[in-house]
C-alpha cells in the first residue's frame, strides 16, 4: 500500500509522470483493495479541499465580465457622423480656402500611389463582427468586436468563437486558432472576403457569393476560393487540410499554383512538399471509436478519436498488444442496443500466414469471454486467410465467417467486418467484399461490462498478431458495401476525424 | 425610473431580473452566494490546486453570458451546479484524456457528488464536513498546523517547508501521512462511500 499512497500522493499535486500513471492504472486495476484504498484517499482530499473558505473569486468574475461588457464598441449613429464631417468642412475646408485644398489634394495623391505599389490590405466587404475571440490591432489589444482589415483574430479557450458577416456568412474558430481578417495579400478581387489561416481550424458556412467576389481563404501551403459553400480547414506547421460538407471549393496549392476542385463529402490535403490529395471523407456516422497508428510512433497510449460518448483510449500492455483503459461499455452497449456493428482495420501484416486464430482485434474478456473479433489464420494450422467470429443469441460460442485463402498478404490491406441487424455478415478486403454468410440471432446476449477493446492479441490468452496497425474504426451500424469502398477509398493515412466546433 | 435595490436583500431570483434590467453588477451577488458551491464542484475534480480558481471563474462567466437562459423559478443553484458540472467534464476530458482509470474515479467523484445534491440535500456532505473536523482535532498540533496552511490557507508545500524550516519531502510525507490518519478516522466514523 505504500507505493499506492506514494502515487496518489504525486497524483494529487498534480506531479505523476507517465510510467507512474500506468503504474497507478495497473494496481487500481489489478487489486480491488487498492482501488477502494484510492478512493477513499480522493475522498478525504475533497473533503480536505473544502475546508478553504476565504476562496473569493468576485472580483475577479465582476472584472471579466465588465471586459467582456466593454468590448463592443457602439457604433457612432448615422446622423452624427454626418454633423462631425460638416464642422470640419466648415472649419478648415472652406476658412482656410483653395491653395490649401490643393496641397491636401498632393499630399492625397502622393500616399495613393505610395500604397498603388504595394499589396494592400482588402477592403471589408462587410461589415463583420467576432465574438469570443482576441482582436489585436497593429500588435495591440483592442476592446471592440467590429473589425477593420489586417487585424489578427485568436480564438480564446472557454469562449464561442464566432465571425459573422453582414450576409451572413458565419465563421467558427477552434480554440487556439490564429487568423489574420481581409490581410494585405494580391490578386484579392474587390469585394472578396478574405481571411489567412495562420494556425489551427476553421469552419465556415458560406451563402452564395457575389459574381466575381468570392471568398477567399489562404494558408501558407494553400488558397481556397470559395462561391457559397459548408467546409472546415485545418492549418498545422506540415499541411493544410480542406474539408467540404456542401457544395464545391477550389483549392490551389500555393507552391504551383496546381489546383483541385474539391466536392461535396470529399477533403483535400497538401503541404509544403508533398502532394495535392482529393480524397472521399471517411463514413462518421455510427462511428463509436477511431484509432490512428502514426508510422514509427511508438505511443504508449493510442487515443480514441471518435469525438462519440467517452473516449475509449488505449494503452501499449506488451510490445503488438493494445488494450483499452477500463471495460468497453459504450461499445458494447451501442451495438447490442442496434443489433449491427462494423469493425474496420488498416494493417500491414508481417507474415502473411499466422495461427490462433491470431487476434487482430477483439472485444473480449476473462474467461474465453468474446462478443466479436476479427483475427487472422484460423485455429492450430497456419493459413494466409482472416476471419471473424461474433457470438450471437443463435451461436454463444461465436459463429466464424471466413475469407478465402490467399487473402492475406504482408501488404498494407484494408479489412471490414460488417453485421447488420437482420444477420446479414460480411468481410471486405481492400473495398471489396470476400465472404459473406447469415448469422442469424441478436446481439442481446452479448456480454457486458468486463470487457475490454484489444488490438493485436486477446487480453487473457495472448493469441498475438504480428503486424503493424495504421488504422482502426468501429462503427454502430453495418457500412453499406458503398460506404466500405468510400472509406477503402479514403486510405489508410488519416487526420482524426474533426468533431464540430461549436 | 427603475430604482436598483441592495442586491444583497433580494431573492436570487429578483438578482436576475435586475441582472437582465442590464444592471451587471448585481451578479457580484450570484458569485458572493454560490461560489462555495461551484467551489465544492471543481475540488471534487482534483486537478492542481493553482488553477481551479480560473475554473470557477470560467463558470462564473459562462452563467452570466447564458443568464437569460435561466427559467425564473427553476432553482438558480441547480441550473448553475448544471452549467459547473458541464465545464468540469469538459476539462477533465481536456485534461486526463490519456489517464484512463484515473479520471474514471474523479468522474465517480463528480457522479457521486451528483447524486448527494440531487438525493441528499447535501447532507452528506456536511456530515463528512463535521466528520472530518472531528478527525482534525485528533492530529497532532504540528500536523493539524500543516493542513491548515496546505489546505485552508492555500500554501504550496514549498512555501510551508520554508515557512516552517523543514524540507519539501518532510512536509509532503507529513501531509501524505495525515491523509491517511484522516482516512482512517472518517471511515471509523462512516462518512466515505
Amino acid at each position: 500500500m505504500k507505493r499506492l499512497e506514494e502515487l496518489t500522493q504525486k497524483r494529487l499535486d498534480g506531479q505523476l509522470s507517465t510510467a507512474e500513471m500506468l503504474e497507478l492504472n495497473r494496481l487500481l486495476e489489478r487489486d480491488p483493495s487498492a482501488a477502494a484504498e484510492y478512493r477513499a484517499l480522493l475522498q478525504v482530499e475533497v473533503a480536505l479541499r473544502n475546508l478553504d473558505e476565504k476562496f473569493d473569486v468576485a472580483d475577479a468574475v465582476m472584472a471579466q465580465i465588465r471586459a467582456d461588457a466593454t468590448a463592443t464598441v457602439p457604433e457612432l449613429p448615422a446622423r452624427r457622423s454626418k454633423l462631425i464631417l460638416e464642422t470640419w468642412f466648415d472649419r478648415w475646408f472652406l476658412k482656410l480656402g483653395v491653395p490649401v485644398a490643393a496641397a491636401a489634394g498632393l499630399v492625397i495623391a502622393f500616399v495613393l500611389f505610395q500604397q498603388a505599389s504595394q499589396p494592400s490590405a482588402v477592403p471589408p466587404p462587410q461589415r463583420s463582427v467576432v465574438q469570443g475571440a482576441k482582436v489585436l490591432r497593429a500588435g495591440k489589444l483592442a476592446a471592440t468586436s467590429q473589425l477593420i482589415p489586417k487585424d489578427h483574430l485568436l480564438a480564446e479557450s472557454g469562449h464561442i468563437s464566432r465571425l459573422t458577416y453582414e450576409d451572413k456568412t458565419q465563421v467558427r474558430l477552434s480554440e487556439g486558432t490564429r487568423l489574420i481578417y481581409q490581410p494585405a495579400i494580391e490578386k484579392v478581387p474587390s469585394g472578396s472576403k478574405c481571411l489567412e489561416l495562420l494556425e489551427g481550424r476553421l469552419a465556415a458556412d458560406v451563402p452564395k457569393q457575389p459574381d466575381g467576389a468570392p471568398f477567399i481563404l489562404k494558408t501558407s501551403h494553400a488558397r481556397a476560393t470559395v462561391r457559397g459553400t459548408k467546409f472546415t480547414l485545418t492549418q498545422t506547421p506540415s499541411q493544410t487540410r480542406l474539408e467540404v460538407e456542401e457544395g464545391r471549393v477550389d483549392f490551389r496549392r500555393s507552391r504551383d499554383g496546381a489546383s483541385v476542385s474539391v466536392g461535396k463529402e470529399s477533403f483535400a490535403i497538401t503541404s509544403e512538399k508533398g502532394k495535392l490529395i482529393v480524397r472521399p471523407q471517411r463514413v462518421r456516422d455510427g462511428l463509436l471509436a477511431f484509432y490512428t497508428f502514426e508510422e514509427g510512433d511508438g505511443s504508449l497510449l493510442i487515443q480514441d478519436r471518435s469525438g462519440s460518448g467517452a473516449p475509449l483510449d488505449l494503452s501499449l500492455r506488451k510490445p503488438g498488444l493494445f488494450l483499452s483503459y477500463g471495460s468497453a461499455t459504450k461499445l458494447t452497449e451501442a451495438i447490442r442496443k442496434s443489433g449491427a456493428l462494423t469493425l474496420e482495420v488498416w494493417i500491414e501484416p508481417t507474415d502473411a500466414t499466422q495461427t490462433g486464430p491470431a487476434r487482430i482485434l477483439t472485444l473480449s474478456g476473462p474467461g474465453s469471454r468474446l462478443n466479436v473479433m476479427l483475427a487472422h489464420g484460423p485455429d492450430d494450422k497456419r493459413q494466409d486467410t482472416y476471419l471473424s467470429r461474433l457470438r450471437t443469441s443463435k451461436d454463444a460460442d461465436g459463429d466464424d465467417l471466413r475469407t478465402p485463402s490467399r487473402q492475406a498478404v504482408t501488404k498494407l490491406t484494408h479489412l471490414v467486418f460488417t453485421h447488420t441487424s437482420e444477420g446479414a455478415s460480411m468481410l471486405y478486403i481492400n473495398g471489396r467484399r470476400v465472404a459473406s454468410e447469415s448469422q442469424p440471432g441478436s446481439l442481446g446476449n452479448w456480454h457486458g461490462d468486463d470487457l475490454k477493446l484489444a488490438l493485436g492479441g486477446d487480453p487473457a490468452q495472448d493469441r498475438l498478431w504480428r503486424g503493424h496497425f495504421r488504422l482502426a474504426a468501429i462503427y454502430r451500424r453495418a457500412l453499406s458495401a458503398k460506404e466500405v469502398t468510400r472509406n477503402f477509398q479514403s486510405g489508410a493515412a488519416q487526420m482524426a476525424p474533426i468533431p464540430p466546433i461549436r | 425610473m427603475h430604482n436598483p435595490a441592495d442586491p444583497a436583500d433580494l431573492s436570487t431570483d429578483e438578482v436576475i431580473r435586475e441582472i437582465r434590467r442590464g444592471e451587471i453588477e448585481a451578479f457580484r451577488q450570484i458569485v458572493v452566494r454560490y461560489q462555495g458551491d461551484v467551489l465544492r464542484i471543481v475540488n471534487a475534480m482534483l486537478l492542481d490546486t493553482s488553477s481551479r480558481e480560473d475554473l470557477v471563474q470560467q463558470i462564473f462567466v459562462r452563467a452570466f453570458q447564458r443568464i437569460d437562459q435561466y427559467e425564473l423559478g427553476r432553482g438558480f443553484g441547480k441550473w448553475l451546479r448544471a452549467i459547473a458540472r458541464n465545464q468540469v467534464r469538459e476539462e477533465l476530458r481536456k485534461r486526463y484524456r490519456y489517464q484512463g482509470r484515473l479520471e474514471a474515479y474523479a468522474q465517480e467523484l463528480m457522479d457521486q457528488l451528483e447524486a448527494d445534491e440531487e438525493l441528499l440535500e447535501l447532507e452528506r456532505e456536511w456530515e463528512r464536513r463535521r466528520a472530518l473536523e472531528e478527525c482534525l482535532e485528533g492530529l497532532e498540533r504540528g500536523t493539524n498546523e500543516v493542513i491548515r496552511l496546505h489546505y485552508v490557507e492555500g500554501r504550496q508545500t514549498d512555501q510551508i517547508a520554508k515557512e516552517l524550516g523543514r524540507t519539501g519531502g518532510s512536509v509532503r510525507t507529513l501531509l501524505c501521512r495525515a491523509r491517511g490518519h484522516l482516512r482512517k478516522c472518517l471511515e471509523a466514523k462512516g462518512v466515505l462511500g
